[in-house]
């Protein structure tokens, strides 16, 4: 940050890297790490909160006897299966390749309520994303290419799609789909523009642009 | 290296601090409440947790100030700070001689990164991220502040009034009308402080 502070000679760096490139700051705050993927070079700034935990639990096996025995043996062989793939796949968060998630920023499955039961829904953000610091993410999905600016609200099952920008201090209300290549600002955020045609457009030696390929961003964080 | 207490490279988590722990507030919490390990309670004034509360991980709960009381099913999300802060009493409201105090209702929800400093929060509120909430403000029943909203120091919200923009309120004549919708609130509220009870494992032990 402070340009001027001498560079902290520390013999274990801010972040973490995994085999896969990915960089977790060390003071990231990760609940339920069991249910969080990362695709590689993906960088978690100091601060964010990643809420793995929040995440669909196995509903309790029935136990509604009621049924016919003729259908208890199927019953219990399709159980078996079931069970042991829904085990497998609960993912809370999933983030994608070379997506920088900024300092401070909230990353929180959504919920809501289904057949009277609090179901957690997976947060999925694709790849060469950026979002902002500052930020609470509740969105259901994020495409790849989105540009978020700092301090935004994304509501709950909110989905941004392809190359679209949010920016800064907006709120996106819940449950909004951001069209590709939109421009949205404001409290509730609305449609104030489309991106550009060079968006995301690396230019030579030009360094980043927003909604660009993120990788050099990345290798340059330790 | 030479430092015996720096060397657990494995387990960074186990590593004890050096310093000493902070001494706890004097908490009275119902057994039915849940609290994340990673919340933090802290203070020199009485902290009062009702049944069925959740207090998600990394949640504030400050008492330096004055006594907070939390209600029966409020869920407190992460990074919240809940109680007076001491700059903001010390510089600004000389003219409050009693400490304040921090009443939340019940059924509130209290969304992520919220601050709310000293005032009195009514049944069934619902506060947006990053809300700020001064000292000394009365919030009314059912009532919603919308993220970024702020509600002033002192200030008197209704019951069932919506707060958004740069202070604009209106009125959820739905909420207001409708008895059968506060009815249906309750029972959704209900419904997910159910969920997240079965999802956040609660240490209470650590603060009573």
């Amino acid at each position: 940050m402070s340009s001027s502070r001498p560079a902290r000679k520390s013999s274990k760096g801010d972040y973490i890297e995994t085999d896969s490139g990915n960089k977790v700051s060390r003071k990231a705050l990760i609940t339920g790490t069991p249910n969080i993927t990362l695709a590689g070079r993906t960088v978690l700034m100091p601060d964010v909160h990643l809420r793995g935990d929040i995440v669909r639990v196995r509903p309790p096996p029935p136990t509604t006897t009621t049924s016919t025995t003729s259908l208890d043996p199927s019953s219990a062989a399709t159980a078996k299966p079931s069970s042991s793939s829904s085990s497998q796949s609960t993912t809370a968060i999933s983030i994608g390749k070379s997506t920088i998630i900024a300092t401070s920023t909230i990353l929180r499955p959504p919920a809501r309520l289904l057949r009277g039961l609090l179901q957690p829904y997976p947060l999925k953000i694709g790849e060469q994303v950026l979002i902002g610091p500052g930020c609470v993410v509740e969105s259901a999905q994020i495409h790849n290419h989105v540009h978020v600016g700092a301090r935004c609200v994304l509501g709950a099952f909110s989905v941004l799609r392809e190359n679209c920008r949010v920016l800064e201090g907006s709120c996106v209300p819940a449950g909004m789909v951001v069209p590709p290549g939109a421009v949205v600002a404001g409290r509730p955020a609305r449609v104030v523009g489309e991106v550009g045609e060079g968006f995301g457009v690396d230019g030579v030696g030009e360094g980043w642009v927003e909604g660009g390929e993120l990788r050099e961003v990345v290798r340059g964080i330790r | 290296m030479s430092d015996p207490k720096r060397t657990s490279r494995s387990a960074p988590s186990k590593r004890t601090s050096l310093l000493p722990s902070a001494p706890k507030p004097p908490c009275k919490i119902d057994p039915a409440a849940t609290i994340a390990s990673s919340t933090v309670l802290a203070g020199i004034h009485p902290i009062t947790i009702a049944a069925h509360a959740v207090l998600h991980p990394h949640a504030r709960i400050v008492s330096a100030e004055g006594p907070v009381t939390i209600g029966e099913g409020c869920i407190v999300f992460e990074k919240a700070t809940i109680g007076p802060l001491a700059p903001s009493t010390s510089t600004e409201s000389a003219t409050i001689t009693a400490p304040p105090s921090t009443i939340l209702g019940k059924n509130v929800t209290i969304s992520t990164g919220v601050t709310i400093e000293g005032c009195a929060i009514g049944d069934g509120c619902v506060i947006e991220p990053y809300a700020r909430i001064g000292q000394g403000a009365k919030v009314g029943r059912y009532c919603k502040v919308v993220a970024y909203g702020e509600v002033p120091k002192g200030a008197k919200v209704d019951d069932y009034t919506v707060v958004y923009g740069k202070g604009k309120r209106r009125v959820d004549r739905t909420m207001k009308e409708w008895g059968e919708m506060r009815e249906l609130k309750e029972a959704v509220h209900e419904r997910q402080v159910r969920g997240y009870q079965g999802l956040i494992p609660s240490n209470i032990a650590k603060w009573s």
